[in-house]
């Protein structure tokens, strides 16, 4: 054996390797550069854990079309801007509902009132006099058109009912080459000027449109002019400071846990413990990251979640050195204990793991909101860790044995290997 | 080896477990005749309205709160609970506005003196209608049922025997009854961490279990012996395990208990007893499942057989 060149090389990579953990700590906890990229800044807090509030709005008919859901979360949104919610976000839940989540706002009851009535939608001419309402528009849908010089453009087309036909009417043919404005809850979302006479009741707004906002112009009209109203089934508002205390009370159950859990390795395990708590630190800092770079949203069962995922972090560590002591008592080299005990203990721990990964998986596909977020730690948790249970525990193990810790006693074997094989 | 007599003594642990779940599951029937309910759902199930307010100071909740809430929603049938230790009170009631809210904090805001920022003083303040409470009982019930026939499926597959799915299953069952027992004699609130603590322990308890059978799988091929042999082997080499991990999990959610607020302790109460339940079920009863699975199926053959003999 090449003893003498192995070892100084395998120092140099075991000292790598706590360079590389206490790195990725760093990072996890400090993150890099203005943005705090990687750090745990950027960990979204759920709400119940910054302060905010949650509402469910159902749509009251029984099936709702999917464009008029879409014109409704517009709605909301166009609110939740004119509030100043900056954070906040609306979407589809299902298919009659959307789940607004607003965080840190002052009074939830306030939000609530504020984004919970009927939306307005009335045309206004230049001198201010309402011509029409939102219950004269029957449709509105982004089209493309050929414009004047014939290249094709987003416009918005507006269908009217008949009442507004005739007054659309009546008023574009007094009106030509005039302003006609549309606002939304007192906000001006539209401002064209009329070009001609319609008779129709289906006018055209074109102008400097890209796609995109030809069809939200159209989704906020359509908004002003909803056949459904929208209940607010289920709204929850955590004060801010509750989900601090919440948060703070989490954190140190964790730490305090974590340092139990490094101690009780090295204690029972030794050498092996030592490098499975390497390991641990590496999947705390890992996991961190991952949920820094994925913008999941953590939630307090989330970090339940991620509490309980590092107490079952060592349990694949912990089953692979019960069977390197097999192997060590069984008189084997630690060096080949250590192979062997990876190898045998693979099925069951990939077993163990896919299992709890189904059970994240139906969480995920049949909860909402919070219970999502757990899944998403939760599965996020079981991945990083079987990674570091078996790649980065077992680089380790290699290298301690190649700088020359290769005696069974320091990996937990006892002294008097007499127990043999049952 | 250490020598569990598993087998042996199957039947003291088939009875302890049934005499528990029967305790839990019978809390519910007698829940129901004291009029509390059989579980205690949270508002997120069965509909209604939570204020939590910090008045600042200590008050007599019936005397000096209950009077207000009747005089600003009539028929709210509120409850009220004092946080222990501090001056908040927590207040259930019926579905409200938020407009009836927005009163009733009015109300209180005047009465108390209450100057500070709203957002401080009014910690939790939710409305949920009952229209939803069927709904997130069948989901419950999906996520249950969705994860036991997934998970059987796998393990069936793994394990290239329907038996150790099967009794996988049966034992992780075992273990969601008596958490749904917890939650009916201790009165937790059932709500939407219910359901993640539930499958956090379906999660646990089978990952448990596999350990066990992945033993018993390798052992199978190697030793000659009988069944009993051969589990009590299996159960001996790996029990170190599941109590070092059961350890290393238990100290995590033992210290949220502890440690957490309110909704953190109800959702770890549950999980420690899950995880004490899960370990004790993928030791002592997922195996000897599978062993009277496996007798009953060799007896079965065997009839079939014998019945064929006699035929001829």
């Amino acid at each position: 054996m090449k003893k003498g060149n192995q070892k100084p090389k395998s120092i140099v990579l075991f000292v790598l390797m706590l360079v590389v953990a206490a790195g990725l700590s760093y990072l996890a906890y400090f993150g890099v550069g203005e943005n705090n990229l990687f750090g745990i800044e950027n960990i979204r807090l759920g709400l119940d854990l910054q302060g905010g509030v949650n509402i469910v709005y159902e749509a009251a008919i029984e099936n709702p079309t999917e464009e008029d859901m879409d014109a409704a979360i517009q709605m909301i949104r166009t609110r939740l801007d004119k509030e100043g919610y900056t954070e906040a976000d609306a979407a589809k839940e299902g298919t009659n509902r959307i789940r607004v989540d607003i965080p840190g706002v002052e009074d939830a009851q306030a939000a609530i009132d504020s984004i919970g009535a009927a939306a307005m939608l009335k045309f206004f001419d230049q001198e201010g006099n309402e011509i029409l309402t939102g219950k004269n528009v029957e449709k509105a849908t982004p089209v493309v058109v050929p414009n004047n010089l014939g290249a094709q453009e987003p416009a918005v087309s507006i269908k009217m009912d008949a009442e507004g036909t005739k007054i659309f009417s009546e008023f574009t043919k007094n009106n030509i080459g005039k302003p006609i404005f549309i606002k939304l809850d007192d906000q001006v979302i539209s401002q064209a000027s009329i070009s001609d006479h319609i008779s129709n009741g289906e006018g055209m707004i074109s102008g400097s449109f890209t796609t995109d906002e030809a069809k939200q112009l159209a989704e906020r009209i359509e908004a002003g002019s909803l056949p459904f109203a929208l209940n607010a089934i289920s709204s929850k508002g955590v004060g801010a400071k509750l989900g601090m205390d919440a948060l703070d009370t989490s954190i140190k159950a964790g730490v305090i846990g974590f340092i139990f859990i490094l101690i009780f390795m090295v204690a029972l395990y030794r050498f092996s413990g030592m490098a499975s708590d390497i390991a641990l630190v590496i999947y705390v800092a890992l996991l961190l990251i991952v949920l820094s770079l994925t913008s999941a949203t953590l939630t307090l069962p989330g970090i339940a979640g991620i509490i309980l995922s590092i107490g079952m972090a060592v349990d694949a560590n912990v089953i692979i050195f019960t069977r390197i002591k097999e192997e060590l008592a069984v008189g084997r080299s630690v060096r080949s204990a250590i192979d062997a005990g990876f190898n045998k203990a693979f099925s069951a721990i990939l077993d163990g793991n896919v299992t709890t990964l189904i059970a994240a998986g139906v969480l995920y596909t049949l909860g909402s909101g919070v219970i999502k977020s757990f899944a998403t730690t939760l599965a996020i948790g079981i991945v990083v860790s079987m990674f570091t249970a078996l790649v980065v525990t077992r680089i380790l193990l290699k290298l301690l044995v190649e700088m020359g810790i290769d005696k069974p006693v320091l990996y937990g074997a006892k002294k008097h290997t007499e127990e043999g094989r049952a | 080896m250490k020598n569990l007599r598993v087998i042996e003594n199957r039947k003291i642990f088939f009875i302890l477990s049934s005499v528990l779940i029967l305790v839990g599951l019978l809390a519910m029937p007698f829940n129901a005749m004291r009029g509390n309910g059989m579980l205690n759902y949270d508002i997120e199930f069965k509909g209604g309205s939570v204020m939590q307010i910090d008045l600042g100071q200590d008050v007599n909740p019936q005397t000096d709160i209950l009077p207000i809430i009747n005089e600003v929603i009539p028929d709210a049938s509120p409850r009220l609970q004092k946080v222990t230790g501090t001056t908040e009170l927590v207040i259930t009631m019926k579905p409200t506005t938020s407009e009836q809210r927005t009163q009733l904090y009015e109300a209180l805001a005047e009465k108390y003196n209450l100057t500070g920022e709203k957002k401080d003083i009014l910690s939790t303040d939710s409305n949920f209608a009952p229209t939803i409470s069927g709904e997130f009982k069948m989901k419950a019930i999906q996520a249950v049922l969705l994860g036991a026939i997934l998970m059987l499926i796998y393990i069936s597959i793994r394990f290239k025997d329907f038996k150790f799915g099967a009794s996988a299953v049966l034992a992780l069952l075992h273990n969601v009854l008596i958490m749904l027992g917890v939650y009916a004699l201790f009165r937790i609130p059932l709500n939407n961490s219910f359901i993640a603590a539930m499958l956090t322990i379906i999660g646990y308890s089978i990952n448990d279990t596999i350990i066990i059978f992945d033993r018993i799988r390798e052992n199978k091929g190697r030793i000659k012996g009988s069944d009993e042999e051969v589990i009590d082997i299996s159960v001996g080499q790996t029990v170190t395990r599941s109590i070092n991990t059961s350890i290393t999990t238990l100290v995590m959610v033992v210290l949220l208990y502890f440690l957490g607020v309110s909704s953190v302790k109800e959702f770890a109460f549950p999980l420690v007893v899950g995880i004490i339940a899960g370990t004790y079920s993928s030791i002592f009863i997922a195996s000897p499942l599978w062993y009277e699975m496996r007798k009953f199926q060799r007896k079965h053959n065997k009839n079939k057989v014998g019945k064929k003999a006699t035929a001829k």
